[in-house]
């Protein structure tokens, strides 16, 4: 009998296929944007599942709170509201649907031909772990990690700055007469 | 005279010398100098340099004539008159050696004095009938050019030699006929005599193929046939004919035998033949005359010759035929003489020293040096002598009906050429020869004074300046005996000498021909039917002449005319000195009969002795043609009767015409009753008999059909392949073209289209669209998955 | 691929005993499931936002890949800590990544990418 685990499991699968689907298929881009933050929750969830607890805490603060925040700014800053619900048309379905099924049974098939080990680990925290893989085996590419986010963030900025900058000068595409000043988390 | 140093006189026989051909280069150098010389003076001295170098060269020939004839031919003996002059050989043709040499022997000794002795004296009078002529160089030139080509044929040892004079002959002629050559009558006229003269030529040189094929040919023959061709040997010299047989003369050592292009080997040949055949006739292949002295054997080549058929012709008979038919194109026979009456479109000098004297004789010539071939063949003597006979005929009715004065002349030409002819066909051939001489005088006499009479006329004939033939109308003329007398007397002697009267020369050589003819008994048609047709014509010779004669003088009150200025007037020096030549021509038309043809019957001579003085001088040639006959001895009733009948006819010719012309304004009702009866035989007679239309009908007419054929099938047949030609390439460039534009072209433009299209979907891949980025990504990974899958199961 | 699928069902897992226990082979799936969505989603979609969706779904599942090996490997964690460097580094990307989008937008007017496209392909 199938226990709790597999109605688990095979339950977030299905909000995780679902919000996939939806992301790649639905008409509207808000709902896209929605639906992905399904997505992103439910593989939290099969983080918990998988007794990674510093990673699914980490995914929806991050994932969740950070970048699905910043896709729905996103969303909403370049489509005019009234736009928002019909702006997703698809195109292109049918050179990608072929290759991407053909990507997808050759990854299925070979993953689930593949035997796998089945143990059963023992559920523990990770937090402590996590902190000292990356504070010893992983100090490099953690010390880079946070490089790499400083040059996001400085980066991010730049890019956003000198459009504001940019203002002033010659303004292709702009809207005439429209003074808005837009930075990265103003108004339109 | 005196001559230049050698050793003895100028020749000594047998000759090797130049003097011969000092004959030839005389006139010659003449013409080239005169071309040359004379075009480049032609404005100074008023244009005489070019007349004065033509007489000059042509008194040079008469006088090394004279020198040779008087110092060596005139002191050998009789038999012995034969001087050779090999100049070079040409080829080697089988058997044949071909050379080009001269001979002079008693009948072209003859003709030599009489070309250069007229033609001095017709250069002399055209240097001053020729005033004020343009192109003057050129015609002098020419004049002298044609002396040398007559020389060249009368001088010829041979057939080929004498060709290239025959030919020669015929281009001046031609150059000379066409002297005016802007006006279309002489041009034409030019064509045509030339034209008809070739006719003769190409039979002509047929004829002296198959003469040298009858021979045996020109194949090398070697072997047993070679023992039979062999030569005759003589301890001393040639075999001539004596009254007792070949009897050596000398000089040549041997006598080859076969074919050979000689005359003189040809007729020795001829007559060995015929005497060893004579000897032995029944085997003709055996050494006949087995004579000691002669050590003759005989040969067949001769033999061919003589026994040879054509078809049912005899081959001699064909030959002589052929050779007949090349010498009645130069001398105006039958069926070839409508080109002469044309020829008159030349100026008179041309007409009397060609027309009249030397070029009309060359067929005369031809004939008379062949004659042992002729005496062979009684079948073509009777040819010849009906064709003179009609030929005298024919043209004596076209020169009663002529208008024209030099068409007169013409036509009377033709018909003594027809008489010189008859006393050939006769074997009479130094008759012939004796006529050529005295015709020579008379009828130059009348051309020139011709010219002199159309010239005093021609400034008061109305229209004559654009056509000059209308000053030649007899219709014209008039009443001119006071006017210009000299002329009158010498026309009326020329006149005389024509007509036959007994004081003038013509009479003595038309009497020899006749009489020769009535002892003719060879012929194959009857003599006294010929005879009759010739009296006729003598009438009708006489009648016509003293027409013209007092149509000239006569006929009307006298008038005065009015001379050219660039004579001098009436007595300006060019007219007394063209005048003197008329009339030292007449004078020799009256004299040269009696002096050179004094009648046997009239003398008190017997024997040989008893030959006019030409005949004799000519026997050397003539006698001893097979069949043997004796010195003509003829009955002097027939000479006597042929003497008288000859006279009468001659005078009652003289007296119709006086009563009928000498005052025509009376008589003129009279005849144009005449005229209008006869209309329709004038018209005949007028016309030459129609010769040009039958001309037109057998010729003419073929040949344009011929013609027009050509030009058909040139643009039915060839014009067609050619553009159908033209038209295949024309498709073929099409084609190329269309391969070009379609295929080069497509290829390089596919190859173009292929590498945008190419770029094109290429640029495709960098459309600057994320998606397709993504799915290119998509697109490898999972190639490599598929690959990965399959390369790790 | 029904054949391949039909396989995995009696190789890797036999039919309740196999739903019974979720084996590894379980997440790879559905991982691969995921990742071909996000990929479809990246290839088709016009909004720029929209395929930066659908890399964030790649990159989820490349994480959950990580995560899942980690647990299924006996005790280690080097999983996990991959797991978080992915999310991080989505983090700093998706930043970067809209900036850049907020840019284009400004020039552009626009973000379907189809417009955006300046190259003549």
């Amino acid at each position: 009998m199938p226990g709790v685990e597999t109605f688990v499991f095979y339950g977030l699968a299905a909000l995780i296929v679902a919000g996939a689907a939806g992301v790649a298929f639905s008409r509207n881009i808000l709902h896209a944007a929605f639906l992905l933050l399904l997505t992103l929750s439910g593989t939290a969830g099969l983080y918990f599942f998988l007794g990674a607890d510093f990673v699914g805490v980490a995914q929806i603060l991050i994932y969740v709170g950070g970048i699905l925040v910043l896709l729905l700014f996103a969303v909403l800053l370049t489509n005019r509201i009234g736009d928002v619900r019909m702006s997703n048309r698809n195109v292109g379905y049918a050179t990608t649907i072929p290759v991407a099924l053909l990507l997808a049974s050759f990854l299925v098939s070979a993953m689930a031909l593949a035997s796998w080990p089945h143990t059963t680990p023992v559920a523990a925290p990770t937090t402590a772990r996590l902190g000292d893989a990356f504070l010893r085996e992983y100090l490099l590419p953690f010390e880079l990690v946070s490089l790499v986010l400083l040059m996001a963030l400085v980066g991010a900025m730049v890019v956003a700055r000198r459009a504001v900058r940019d203002r002033g000068d010659a303004d292709e595409g702009a809207l005439p007469a429209a003074p808005a000043s837009s930075s990265v988390g103003g108004a339109p | 005279m005196g001559s230049i140093p050698y050793s003895g006189g100028w020749l000594t026989p047998p000759g090797i010398d130049a003097p011969l051909l000092w004959l030839l280069l005389f006139p010659l150098l003449g013409a080239l100098a005169t071309a040359i010389l004379g075009s480049l003076f032609a404005r100074r001295f008023a244009g005489r340099v070019a007349p004065a170098l033509a007489v000059a060269a042509m008194l040079a020939t008469l006088v090394t004539a004279l020198v040779i004839f008087f110092t060596d031919v005139l002191p050998v003996g009789e038999r012995e008159r034969i001087f050779r002059q090999p100049l070079f050989p040409l080829f080697v043709v089988g058997g044949i050696r071909v050379s080009f040499g001269l001979v002079l022997d008693p009948l072209s000794a003859v003709m030599v004095l009489l070309v250069t002795g007229l033609g001095s004296l017709i250069h002399l009078y055209a240097a001053f009938y020729m005033d004020d002529e343009q192109g003057r160089p050129r015609f002098f030139a020419f004049l002298n050019l044609f002396v040398f080509s007559m020389l060249l044929l009368v001088l010829a040892d041979g057939f080929v030699p004498l060709f290239f004079g025959w030919e020669a002959v015929g281009a001046c002629s031609y150059f000379l006929i066409g002297f005016w050559y802007r006006r279309a009558a002489a041009a034409d006229a030019a064509t045509k005599a030339f034209v008809v003269n070739r006719v003769g030529d190409a039979a002509l040189l047929v004829g002296i193929a198959m003469l040298l094929w009858g021979l045996g040919g020109i194949g090398l023959v070697t072997g047993a046939a070679a023992g039979q061709l062999g030569t005759v040997w003589t301890r001393t010299g040639p075999l001539v004919e004596t009254g007792e047989g070949l009897q050596p003369s000398p000089g040549r050592q041997k006598v080859p035998v076969g074919p050979t292009l000689d005359f003189h080997e040809l007729r020795d040949e001829l007559r060995l033949e015929m005497m060893s055949r004579a000897a032995a006739p029944t085997n003709p292949f055996t050494g006949a005359t087995a004579d000691a002295a002669h050590d003759v054997q005989f040969r067949p080549a001769t033999y061919l010759l003589t026994s040879k058929t054509l078809g049912r012709l005899p081959f001699l008979f064909v030959v002589c035929g052929l050779l007949l038919l090349g010498a009645a194109g130069k001398s105006a026979q039958l069926p070839l003489f409508a080109w002469l009456p044309d020829a008159m479109a030349g100026p008179t000098p041309v007409s009397a020293l060609i027309h009249a004297a030397t070029l009309v004789t060359a067929g005369v010539y031809l004939l008379a040096r062949l004659s042992f071939l002729f005496a062979l063949s009684p079948a073509a003597l009777t040819v010849v002598a009906v064709i003179g006979t009609l030929t005298a005929l024919v043209g004596a009715t076209a020169a009663l009906v002529q208008n024209d004065l030099k068409r007169v002349l013409a036509y009377s030409t033709v018909s003594q050429l027809g008489y010189m002819f008859v006393a050939l066909g006769a074997g009479a051939a130094g008759a012939g020869v004796f006529h050529v001489v005295t015709h020579g005088f008379f009828k130059a006499c009348l051309f020139l004074a011709a010219g002199l009479v159309v010239h005093a006329v021609a400034a008061t004939t109305p229209g004559a300046a654009e056509r000059p033939d209308l000053a030649q109308d007899m219709r014209q003329m008039g009443g001119l005996a006071r006017a210009l007398p000299a002329t009158r007397w010498a026309y009326f002697a020329a006149c005389s000498a024509l007509a036959g009267l007994p004081f003038a020369s013509g009479f003595f050589s038309k009497d020899l021909i006749l009489t020769s003819l009535a002892t003719c008994d060879r012929l194959s048609i009857s003599t006294p039917l010929l005879l009759a047709v010739l009296g006729v014509t003598s009438f009708l010779t006489s009648l016509y002449a003293f027409r013209s004669y007092y149509l000239i003088f006569f006929a009307r009150p006298p008038r005065q005319t009015a001379h050219a200025a660039h004579h001098g007037g009436h007595h300006g020096p060019g007219q007394q000195v063209m005048t003197a030549v008329v009339v030292v021509l007449a004078l020799g038309a009256i004299v040269v009969g009696p002096a050179l043809g004094w009648p046997g019957n009239w003398s008190s001579s017997q024997g040989e002795s008893a030959l006019p003085r030409l005949l004799r001088f000519l026997s050397p040639m003539f006698e001893g043609d097979w069949p043997r006959r004796d010195t003509p001895r003829t009955p002097a009733m027939v000479e006597w009767g042929m003497q008288l009948g000859g006279a009468l006819v001659a005078a009652l010719g003289w007296a119709v015409a006086r009563a009928l012309y000498r005052d025509a304004e009376a008589t003129a009702p009279t005849r144009r009753r005449l005229a209008e009866r006869y209309a329709v035989l004038e018209r005949l007679f007028a016309t030459g008999w129609q010769a040009d239309r039958a001309y037109h009908l057998l010729a003419v007419a073929p040949a344009r059909a011929l013609a027009r054929g050509a030009t058909w099938l040139d643009r039915a047949v060839v014009d067609r392949a050619v553009n159908a030609v033209a038209a295949l390439g024309l498709r073929l460039g099409r084609l190329a073209g269309f391969v070009d534009r379609r295929a080069v072209d497509g290829v390089v433009d596919g190859v173009s289209a292929a590498a945008l299209a190419a770029g094109r979907r290429g640029a495709r891949l960098q459309d600057g669209r994320i998606n397709s980025y993504v799915l290119g990504i998509a697109a490898g990974i999972a190639a490599l998955v598929v690959l990965a899958y399959f390369l790790g199961s | 691929m029904t054949l391949g699928m039909t396989t995995s069902m009696t190789t890797g897992l036999s039919a309740a005993a196999a739903l019974a226990s979720i084996g590894l082979g379980h997440f790879l799936v559905l991982s691969a499931v995921m990742f071909t969505l996000g990929l479809i989603t990246a290839a088709t979609r016009r909004s720029a936002v929209a395929i930066l969706m659908g890399v964030e779904l790649i990159l989820n599942a490349a994480a959950l890949n990580f995560v899942a090996f980690s647990h299924y490997s006996q005790g280690a964690i080097t999983g996990q800590v991959f797991a978080v460097f992915v999310v991080v580094l989505a983090a700093a990307e998706a930043t970067v990544a809209l900036a850049i989008v907020l840019a284009v937008f400004r020039g552009f007017r626009t973000v379907d990418v189809t417009d955006v496209s300046t190259l003549k392909g």
